[in-house]
């Protein structure tokens, strides 16, 4: 039995609320806390139900509700690390669809669909841009703006709003490599998230065009006083946001070989949602692409294993908030017993 | 006041007992005693990092201490919260005034904000009521305030007042005061003087920092000086101030003002007819390489606007300026930086500073912001040329810190300042304009700043403070600007000859 000598009450209390500046463990242990949701979460799933842990599991998990919600996260995630946000993802997904899907039906090369789709997502984003830099219209609204203006569009261009089809006989192998096919056991549309990833994280970390943005993110007026280009600067991101969407849109198509309309909605959610899982859960304070892949990633377990232990279908949502609030109370608790 | 006053001057209203406060490897304070009396103003002193911020902090509830123990009024005190802090009777004004009250309230309202957030409050507050109860408060403090007005049109001083009065609406017995003249002027400064003098009378207990000495000189009861964490000098009046700056920095002070020297006749920066606004004065201004002009003269009289138009943020409404005989007219602080006329803004966090979570939040960040295309024309960020530049300006302004890396919330005020500096002096400037470059400074940083900004002979200085001891301190021609207009302030070339009446230091 050793007795501690020094102050008790007085060390207890530093270990309650430590100042910021001083407590690297507890800091370093909360870079981890996405980490440790996601343990936590597929701890309780495997516990519920048996088929969660299995590997046939874990790849329909990233084949069917990771890949395109982490591509659409990180879009949203440029939008929110410089301050921003861009609620018309949904919208660049559905243009570069419909306009990839128009093309491929029209019997245009791949490469050229491709660059079609990614043409029609620019246009939103260059669209935004003016709104933003040129109006000052602030980006929430200037891309809900967008996000209406798109659904019009959409019901203009496709007869009122009706599907685009591809027929099995107009579809390249190139598509059909894109959407199912796999290498090194590995399907594609994960090596497309992860060159999305991989260059997001880079431009962001290890750029200067990253280090601005996060500058306007941070401190607008800092930044213009630092003499950035601030204007410049967002614009480009709503461009890259609309193009990296627009590639998920791409993605969208060639998986089910169709244009649906307003099929960008369904993921508008998630994608803000786990970029503000990935802010407020990492010790960064910022939006940052690890912290929003874990978040989607998150996300994604939540469903899949919601939906294994049989959850009724119409409650998988309440189950979802349920868990984003449960993950977020843990975690504001334990920044607050840091900061004091 | 009433008898009990005389009885209560020598109660000792709060006590501190070998306070230990340490972050990490760093010892911010290191067995610290302190106590303040009833009706008694104590002026804590120091230097940079010697502990000040940390010890205020333990006082209001922010941190706790390692070791120690405090008692208020005799009762231990363990402040778990600073709302708890206020609610035992400890308030603090703090330099920045920012979190008193938000645009959008009335003064008013601003006054009433810890009432509207306790739970006395009525749910639905008629205008009326919110401005009696508002004006009970300031007739209690004995000041007179705007009480209709926005609080985001209140200029620093008036949000200053609020905050004391609403210390003393909460019925504080130990008042707080963090550098609380940093922004204001004298005839504001003096205001606050009386009504502090007045506090004090009715029994309050004032810890005062500043690193005014004239200050000081005026209010404080008892001095105390910090350094390195420990009480290193502790007098009563009357204070022997040089004494105490000795022990705050260290060694003596040796300046009086900027010695008179000989200009380059090369003109860097011109001026010419400029009007702030379409019915002011023009003003017309030369400013030379080597030289170090300030401006002085009241809030409000146009030395920040005069600044950051030259910095291209506003236009001005009809004149000219030329930069090295060239027409010079910048669309925006990025063409200003282009063009090599910089500007260190009045509010460090608001101007320079990116937050300490977030990239570039670190001294090598704060530096090479403004440079990012210049130093890395690929694109990619090398995190080994910020650092050198950074470690560059550590050394040449002796700024006190733990490296490149260390955000900029672990510095002081008057390294932080120096951060500032080393950031502008980067890169060769023409023109460097510093809005009050002394906020929130002590001595000893002040003189390595002035040493830094003096030595600079390739570029002109504009420099705009409230304060004409720090502009006869640095400057070779002092200017005043007073409703828009500019007037030399003692002789065009040559500074006053003798000590003009102000606080010697040494």
């Amino acid at each position: 039995m050793t007795v501690v000598a020094s102050n008790p009450p007085a060390a207890s209390r530093r270990e309650q609320r430590p100042a910021r500046q001083d407590s690297p463990r507890l800091r370093r242990l909360l870079q981890y806390g996405l980490m440790i949701a996601l343990i936590g979460v597929s701890a309780f799933f495997a516990l519920m139900s048996p088929t969660f842990l299995t590997p046939a599991n874990f790849g329909s998990i990233l084949v069917n509700s990771f890949a395109l919600p982490a591509i659409i996260a990180i879009a949203m995630t440029l939008a929110v690390g410089s301050g921003g946000i861009d609620l018309s993802v949904a919208t660049a997904i559905d243009l570069a669809s419909l306009a990839y899907v128009s093309a491929v039906a029209a019997g245009w090369a791949f490469p050229v669909a491709v660059l079609a789709g990614l043409a029609a997502a620019a246009l939103t984003g260059i669209f935004n841009g003016l709104l933003i830099t040129g109006l000052n219209i602030t980006p929430f609204l200037a891309t809900l703006g967008t996000l209406f203006i798109g659904r019009s569009v959409q019901q203009v261009l496709a007869n009122g709003g009706n599907p685009v089809y591809l027929s099995p006989s107009k579809l390249s192998t190139a598509v059909k490599f894109l959407a199912h096919g796999s290498f090194l056991g590995i399907p594609l549309p994960l090596y497309v998230v992860g060159l999305i990833a991989l260059a997001a994280f880079i431009l962001l970390e290890l750029t200067i065009f990253g280090r601005s943005v996060r500058a306007i993110g941070a401190r607008p007026q800092v930044a213009y006083f630092s003499g950035l280009k601030v204007r410049r600067d967002i614009a480009w991101i709503y461009l890259l946001s609309a193009l990296v969407s627009g590639s998920a849109g791409i993605l969208l198509s060639s998986t089910v070989s169709a244009y649906i309309p307003y099929s960008g909605n369904a993921f508008l959610l998630n994608a803000i949602g786990a970029a503000f899982i990935g802010t407020t859960l990492g010790a960064r304070g910022h939006a940052n692409i690890p912290g929003t892949i874990l978040g989607v990633l998150l996300l994604a377990i939540i469903a899949n294993g919601l939906l294994l232990i049989g959850w009724n279908f119409y409650w998988q949502q309440v189950g979802t908030g349920v868990f984003i609030f449960l993950i977020l109370t843990f975690s504001f608790a334990s920044k607050r017993r840091q900061q004091g | 006041m009433n008898p009990t006053t005389a009885a209560s001057t020598t109660q000792v209203r709060l006590a501190a007992r070998g306070i230990v406060k340490s972050f990490g490897p760093t010892q911010a304070l290191d067995g610290v005693d302190l106590e303040v009396r009833s009706g008694e103003i104590l002026a804590l002193m120091g230097a940079n990092g010697a502990g000040k911020s940390t010890l205020v902090n333990i006082l209001a509830g922010v941190l706790a201490p390692d070791q120690g123990t405090i008692t208020l009024n005799g009762a231990a005190y363990l402040p778990r919260s600073p709302r708890n802090a206020v609610a035992a009777g400890i308030a603090t004004v703090h330099q920045s005034t920012d979190r008193i009250g938000a645009a959008g309230l009335t003064t008013a309202d601003a006054l009433l904000l810890d009432r509207f957030a306790s739970r006395q409050s009525p749910l639905f507050l008629s205008r009326r009521s919110v401005r009696r109860q508002a004006e009970a408060i300031i007739a209690r403090a004995g000041i007179s305030l705007p009480l209709d007005r926005d609080f985001g049109d209140l200029g620093p001083a008036d949000r200053q007042l609020v905050a004391i009065a609403r210390a003393i609406s909460a019925d504080a017995s130990v008042l707080i005061l963090d550098e609380p003249t940093a922004s204001l002027s004298q005839t504001e400064a003096a205001r606050l003087f009386d009504l502090l003098t007045e506090l004090k009378v009715r029994g309050l207990a004032i810890i005062y920092i500043s690193h005014r000495l004239s200050d000081l000189a005026t209010l404080a009861d008892q001095a105390v000086v910090l350094r390195g964490g420990q009480i290193v000098y502790d007098a009563t009046r009357p204070i022997d101030f040089t004494a105490a700056v000795t022990a705050m920095i260290g060694r003596p002070l040796a300046h009086a003002h900027a010695i008179a020297r000989n200009i380059a006749h090369e003109v860097v920066f011109r001026l010419r007819q400029a009007r702030l606004g379409p019915d002011t004065a023009p003003i017309d201004l030369d400013l030379h390489a080597g030289e170090v002009v300030a401006i002085t003269g009241p809030l409000g009289a146009g030395k920040s606007r005069l600044l950051k138009t030259i910095f291209g943020l506003h236009p001005f409404a009809s004149g000219s300026m030329e930069l090295d005989s060239r027409s010079y007219a910048p669309g925006g602080p990025a063409q200003a930086i282009a063009a090599g006329v910089v500007l260190a803004g009045e509010d460090r966090h608001r101007t320079s500073f990116l937050p300490a979570d977030w990239p570039g939040g670190t001294i090598a960040g704060t530096i090479s912001l403004p440079y990012l295309p210049r130093w890395f024309p690929h694109g990619w960020l090398r995190r080994e040329v910020e650092d050198s530049a950074a470690e560059a300006g550590i050394r040449r302004l002796g700024i006190r810190a733990s490296g490149p890396c260390a955000t900029l919330d672990t510095l002081s005020g008057g390294n932080q300042q120096k951060v500032v500096l080393a950031r502008w002096q980067a890169e060769p400037a023409r023109l460097l304009l510093l809005d009050e470059p002394f906020q929130g400074v002590d001595v000893g940083a002040r003189a390595d700043i002035i040493a830094a900004i003096r030595d600079n002979r390739q570029s002109a200085t504009l420099i705009a403070t409230s304060d004409t001891e720090e502009a006869l301190e640095i400057a070779d021609r002092i200017f005043t600007l007073e409703h828009h207009r500019l007037r030399p302030w003692a002789g065009d070339n040559l500074l006053p000859a003798g000590p003009t009446g102000r606080s010697e230091v040494a």
